[in-house]
């Protein structure tokens, strides 16, 4: 079943089980490990900011989390669900919807054709998933038939964009979606992702650039070299950032 | 005007071919060689059902053409292609080319090629157009081909499954992300593919009392490489239109030529439409992904010196006592796998797919067969420098050229110098006498070809060391940066592919004393395939793997002659070369490779002290509690 | 993982071994085919042999220039008929084809490969690889001529045993397969082998007795080397000459196809020498490349341009078979269409029917195998009848027929060699024969001057059957000379 009905099943439940769950997850690439035992939760219907910096394993955490990345050891649980060894495209189509930085489109497709790939993640006819984007962002469709890798970078993420809502997923993952555009962009981008919060959207955000997504988050938590170093409310966060980023004596 | 029929039939047959191996290779990044072989095998099926098992021949096309073609190509996509998709070029070349050889056997073995069959007339019949006769099959074709074009266009732009298959060759990962399956993506593309060359191999077969011939299927293909290139192996109208030029150039060069002029250039035509289109046409985005270049730890000096003088000792020892029949295979593959040390050399630390070494190897023999007596000092000079100097031109020629398309046209060349130099050249008759310098006893010479294969692989272990072997890593690994570095790119790889055809002459003179007679069956572009074929399931970036291969080459026949012969299967060998590719899919650094890594594993342990794990583990609870 | 890496390399490097001088020159295959047929005139497609494969037409030079005109009835008297060459009988010692021991022993082991009770011979041929079954033929024929030479009693008490080494088209293993039999068996009979100028190599070092065809001119040079038809550098001239004096419009207008092979182009060479130095001309001559099997450019070429003469010599069975189809679909009907190499079993069918080659020219060098000649010639009916009882489900070509006859010149040499046999003296036996035709399977050929014969049947295919035309119904016809090519 997918995880939008696994996820009214389990309002039945006294306790519903978090969008996103990862406990004691160590994995990596190759023999090089990345994270080096991380849990986290992430309740649903909130927004989660995870920041760091560069090389502090937040990528991989995404990717542990869509799919992309087995666990060596350690639980990936996905709306109540074990899904360490499941594979990214049936955690998407299961409602999981993943974009990361850089490379949201298909480049040689049209925007058209973009969408049309994009109705795989969910029950959506094309028609219904054209409405949509083109409704939230009209530049796309005046756009259609143009080839995605001539958008601009900001048309460019509007697309990408498109797959948070437009196959109406039940858990979002964004890994920096703010890279290389202007902030006016990047804050009307998070606009959208206060807008999706609001209509019940779980969304786990990564960023490195913290002020922007800590407006937004629910909870938020920092890495540092493949641990967490601080977990809790935004603001309590906020303060442990320098720390985190520059390293601190302990 | 009378050859505008016939060579509209040709285009329409080469089309075919080539837009199957355009669909595949655009949704999967991998270069097909077996594409032909594939179409060959569903042809031979077809013939089974229509006119071995007497099934009505349009009954027997759908079940070739959508069963048995879809299985197969599902079944290929398994077991081979989806362990390739990140694998380096040359082993998705490799690999496909063992299948072509796997399925070229297994037809063989299933169809005796002694007998000629013939596939079932099915729209008999002929009228007469502009003064030359054309079959109603001939029109049949061309609707086909018609419908083809235009049910391909509509499925990669209207439908889902066919943009999503554009999408998974554009960016696999993000294709996972949306929902899309690569792997069963993948699987259809391989599916389509199969489909289109059996449809394509049907055809051909089909027309004008064409024979079912397992070779000629398989190399009929290679005219499809070249419409193939011409579309920019994406572009299907380009394709197309590839491919009727191509099969019009045909018929008019036939029909127009002095006959003189059309003798030698008749078969090459393809060939040098081929080349002129790789290095002519802006070339798209290649498909595949590379992953990094293993490094491995470097050999000394001394570790080489010592082994290599090993190794002669050992090859004198076992000259010794082999018997006059097996010595012959021993002194040969030690020959050939100096040729095999210039394919590590520039494909396996250089990156440059190379598909024409043993021609380089065919021009060593020459020259030291033709010049200078045929057994001199001088000879064995001038079959390392010309081929080597052959070698620099034809690098400089190709300069641009990356990946598939440099494979592509070393490809070529070799093809051309089969037919324009080898069928002429060599010799009264197509064979050459070639000596043997200083020594001239079987045991002697032996020790002769080892130690050269030992000074090769010295000195072809020392460049790795040195610093062209790091610039060569360097190039290898990515070219811009190196661009970007201000590095001399085009000297490293000109000095690459020179030093390797140099290498690969030398053994070819060798091979050429050794044998005392070369034809032009030793030199074959297949045989340069082959070659990679094999120095890749030896290990492609380790001269370890030239000397496994070498080795090999050397011993086994000996073995085959009891386990072939006793087992009564006279083709064992070809099916199991399939095989072998097979196991390379799922390790492509070759069985040295293999060997290589166990190594380091073993000495990473014992190096290593507690297990990293654990360590990490104390410290995070002391963060943690802190 | 490793094991089936280390396997896999294993087979790989057989197969490489195996393949080299592989598929990528099948043309060399057809040229076999051709070779095989025999220099001479005659080269008969390969109807058992591989398809497709280009023409080798090594079948180069036919006969000697030397066999003195007419030669006829070998043995017991010849009359020197001319050209009513009867087919010889006889001509082999004494009664049977065996002979018995003498009464003092047979010397036991006089040389290699020779015991009191048995002398093995050799066969080296391309019978597995990449081509299974290429000249299978070849050992086939020559088996059965030793059995039927056993049943017989053998000669001098010694029964007649075959060692069969397969080349799978490699030169290598050509060459490690003379090199191991060497030093094993007496000589070497009936072998086929595209690749036996590799052979050849070992030969030169060691003066062995090889009677059969030669697919080169390494081997054919070789001292040791004999055959019922050698392999030279010409053609013979007769049915150049008939043709010429029947058709003298058409012979200044020839039109040919050619397999884009060393050995078919070569054997081409003698061939069109030959019919210049008649007068011929040739307007049209294409080469092609293995890969293509279809011609119907040049046939629409060859019919636009006028031709009135179409010779084929240089193409496999096939190959042959579609030309006439295309022809015959083009409408393209010279005056005269002639191809030694069309008397095979499977010819007519392939070609689409009797009505498409009807009126085709098949000039042979051997008597009709295929079984037409069995009541003339009974060495035609003993070698259907021995084929078909050791080995039924072979169909009969050139290549058995072949080995037979070479298998009874090399049998004929055994017996006049004495009991007491040596290599030496086998080929000091062969240097003696100076006719022999296996009782009319052949012309009578001078064997020991190593030159052809020159001649020949003339057949047409009428009615879909392979009928002689001017031609004697038993025998050859003996005029013209042979053409040397230098």
């Amino acid at each position: 079943m997918s995880l939008a009905e696994a996820a009214s099943d389990a309002d039945l439940l006294d306790e519903p089980a978090p969008a996103i769950e990862l406990i004691d997850v160590r994995a990596g690439y190759g023999r090089v490990e990345v994270l080096h035992g991380i849990s986290l939760a992430v309740e649903r219907g909130t927004v989660f900011a995870l920041l760091g910096p560069n090389g502090a394993g937040k990528t991989t955490l995404l990717n542990t989390a869509c799919g992309f990345v087995r666990p060596t050891t350690g639980c990936v649980h996905v709306g109540g669900f074990h899904v360490n060894d499941v594979a990214p495209e049936v955690l998407a189509k299961a409602g999981v919807a993943s974009i990361t930085e850089g490379r949201g489109v298909f480049p040689n497709l049209t925007v058209s054709d973009n969408l049309r790939v994009f109705t795989h993640a969910g029950n959506e006819s094309y028609a219904g998933v054209q409405e949509r984007a083109f409704d939230r962002f009209p530049r796309l469709g005046e756009r259609r038939n143009q080839l995605a890798g001539t958008l601009s970078g900001g048309e460019r993420q509007m697309l990408a964009m498109c797959r948070a809502f437009a196959t109406e997923p039940a858990v979002l993952l964004i890994d920096e979606i703010s890279m290389g555009l202007a902030p006016m962009i990047v804050h009307g981008l998070y606009e959208v992702v206060g807008q999706l919060a609001a209509e019940g959207l779980t969304i786990l955000v990564v960023e490195q650039f913290a002020p922007v997504a800590l407006s937004v988050a629910d909870k938020a938590a920092v890495m540092r070299l493949g641990n967490i170093v601080a977990m809790g409310k935004p603001d309590d966060v906020a303060d442990s950032l320098s720390e985190a980023y520059l390293g601190a004596a302990s | 005007m009378a050859y505008l029929p016939v060579g509209i039939v040709y285009g329409c047959l080469y089309a075919l071919t080539a837009i199957g191996l355009v669909v595949t290779y655009n949704t999967s990044g991998i270069f097909n060689f077996a594409h032909g072989a594939e179409g060959m095998f569903m042809a031979f099926l077809y013939w089974q059902l229509a006119v071995g098992w007497g099934v009505p021949w349009p009954i027997a096309m759908l079940i070739v053409l959508l069963v048995i073609g879809p299985l197969l190509g599902a079944g290929i996509e398994k077991v081979l292609m989806r362990h390739l998709y990140s694998a380096p070029l040359a082993v998705t070349l490799v690999v496909t080319l063992g299948l072509l050889l796997f399925l070229l056997y297994l037809a063989d073995a299933i169809w005796t090629p002694t007998i000629t069959r013939q596939p079932p007339d099915i729209v008999p019949g002929n009228f007469h157009l502009f003064g030359v006769s054309v079959t109603w099959y001939d029109v049949l074709v061309l609707a086909v081909s018609i419908a083809v074009a235009l049910l391909l266009t509509a499925f990669f732009r209207r439908t889902r499954a066919g943009i999503t298959m554009r999408a998974v060759v554009d960016d696999r990962e993000l294709a996972a992300r949306a929902g899309a399956s690569p792997t069963r993506t993948s699987q259809l593309s391989w599916m389509l593919g199969a489909f289109l060359a059996g449809l394509a191999g049907i055809m051909i077969v089909g027309g004008r009392l064409q024979q079912l011939d397992q070779l000629n299927l398989t190399i009929l293909v290679i005219y499809g490489y070249a419409a193939a290139v011409v579309g920019r192996l994406r572009n299907f109208r380009l394709t197309v239109a590839g491919a009727m030029l191509i099969g019009l150039l045909q018929a008019y060069a036939v029909g127009y030529l002095p006959v003189n002029l059309l003798t030698n250039l008749g078969p090459v035509i393809p060939i040098a439409v081929l080349f002129l289109a790789l290095l002519v046409i802006p070339h798209g985005r290649l498909a595949t992904a590379r992953f990094g270049a293993k490094t491995r730890r470097l050999t000394s000096l001394r570790t080489s010196l010592g082994t290599a003088v090993a190794f002669v000792v050992g090859a004198w020892l076992v000259a010794g006592f082999l018997t006059a029949g097996d010595l012959t295979y021993f002194g040969r593959g030690i020959a050939l796998g100096i040729v095999l040390l210039s394919l590590v050399l520039l494909t396996g630390y250089g990156g440059q797919v190379s598909a024409c070494q043993m021609t380089f190897a065919g021009l060593g023999a020459f020259f030291m067969g033709k010049l200078f007596g045929g057994d001199s000092v001088g000879g064995l000079i001038a079959a390392f420098i010309i081929p080597a100097a052959a070698g620099a031109v034809l690098a400089l020629i190709v300069l641009r050229l990356r990946g598939i398309y440099l494979a592509l046209a070393t490809l070529a060349f070799a093809y051309m110098m089969d037919n324009l130099f080898f069928n002429k050249e060599l010799g009264v008759g197509g064979i050459l006498q070639v000596g043997r310098f200083a020594v001239h006893s079987e045991q002697a010479f032996v020790v002769e070809i080892a130690v050269v294969f030992g000074a090769c692989a010295v000195a072809v272990l020392a460049l790795k060391r040195g610093e062209f072997g790091r610039r060569l890593a360097a190039v290898n690994d990515s070219e811009v940066a190196c661009a970007a570095l201000g590095m001399n790119i085009t000297g490293t790889k000109v000095v690459a592919f020179t030093l390797a055809a140099g290498i690969a002459g030398l053994g070819g003179a060798l091979y050429g004393g050794w044998q005392h007679v070369v034809s032009p069956n030793d030199f074959g572009f297949l045989l340069s395939l082959t070659a990679l074929l094999i120095i890749a399931i030896g290990g492609l970036d380790t001269v370890a793997g030239a000397f496994l291969a070498a080795l090999f080459l050397a011993l086994t026949p000996v073995i085959q002659q009891h386990i072939g012969d006793s087992l009564g299967i006279p083709n064992l060998v070809g099916l199991l070369v399939g095989l072998g590719a097979v196991s390379l899919g799922r390790s492509p650094g070759g069985i040295a490779g293999s060997l290589s890594d166990a190594a380091e594993w073993l000495r990473a342990r014992r190096a290593a002290g507690p297990a990293l794990d654990e360590r990490r583990r104390e410290e995070v609870s002391v963060r943690v509690a802190s | 993982m490793r094991r089936s890496k280390l396997a896999a390399l294993a087979l790989v490097a057989i197969f490489l071994t195996a393949a080299c001088g592989l598929r990528a020159n099948k043309g060399d295959v057809r040229a076999a085919e051709k070779a095989a047929l025999g220099n001479g005139s005659t080269a008969f497609g390969a109807g058992a042999a591989s398809s497709s494969e280009e023409a080798a037409g090594a079948a180069g030079g036919a006969g000697a220039a030397g066999g003195a005109g007419a030669t006829s009835a070998g043995g017991a008297g010849g009359p020197g008929g001319a050209t009513a060459g009867a087919a010889s009988g006889g001509g082999q010692g004494g009664g049977g084809v065996g002979a018995a021991a003498p009464a003092g022993g047979n010397g036991g082991s006089t040389d290699v490969g020779v015991t009191g009770s048995t002398i093995t011979i050799g066969n080296v041929s391309d019978l597995g690889g990449p081509v299974p079954g290429l000249f299978q033929g070849g050992p086939y024929g020559t088996q059965a001529y030793l059995d039927y030479v056993n049943s017989q009693g053998g000669i001098y008490g010694r029964k007649l045993a075959l060692k069969t080494v397969d080349d799978q088209l490699d030169c290598s293993q050509n060459q490690a397969a003379y090199q191991n039999l060497v030093g094993q068996v007496f000589a070497f009979v009936g072998s086929w082998s595209l690749d036996d100028y590799c052979g050849a190599q070992v030969l030169a070092q060691h003066p062995v007795p090889a009677i059969q065809q030669s697919l080169s001119v390494d081997f054919q040079k070789l001292p040791g080397s004999y055959s019922i038809d050698p392999y030279n550098a010409g053609a013979i001239t007769g049915y150049f000459e008939y043709f010429k004096a029947k058709y003298p419009d058409a012979i200044g207008s020839v039109g040919t196809i050619v397999g884009n092979q060393p050995a078919a182009v070569q054997s081409w060479k003698y061939f069109k020498a030959t019919m210049e130095s008649l007068g011929y001309k040739v307007q049209y001559e294409d080469d092609f490349p293995p890969a293509q099997t279809n011609f119907t450019a040049d046939v629409v070429r060859m019919k636009s341009q006028g031709i009135k003469m179409v010779f084929i010599i240089a193409v496999n069975a096939p190959d042959l078979a579609i030309f006439s189809q295309e022809s015959y679909q083009q409408g393209f009907k010279p005056e005269v269409f002639a191809a030694p190499i069309g008397y095979f079993g499977s010819y007519i069918s392939e070609a689409g029917g009797p009505q498409v080659v009807e009126g085709q020219w098949i000039p042979v060098v051997q008597a009709q195998f295929l079984g037409e000649d069995a009541p003339n010639v009974p060495e035609i009916a003993l070698f259907d009848q021995w084929m078909k009882k050791d080995f039924s489900s072979f169909p009969i070509d050139q290549f058995s027929n072949a080995s037979w006859a070479n298998a009874a010149l090399f049998v004929e040499a055994l017996k006049r060699a004495g009991p007491q046999v040596t290599r030496a003296k086998l080929l000091a036996a062969l240097a003696q024969i100076h006719s022999f035709s296996d009782n009319g399977t052949f012309p009578d050929t001078d064997v020991a001057s190593k030159k052809n014969s020159i001649c020949y049947m003339l057949l047409q295919i009428k009615g879909g059957k392979y009928v002689k035309v001017d031609t004697p119904p038993k025998g050859f016809r003996c005029d013209g000379t042979y053409h040397n090519v230098s």
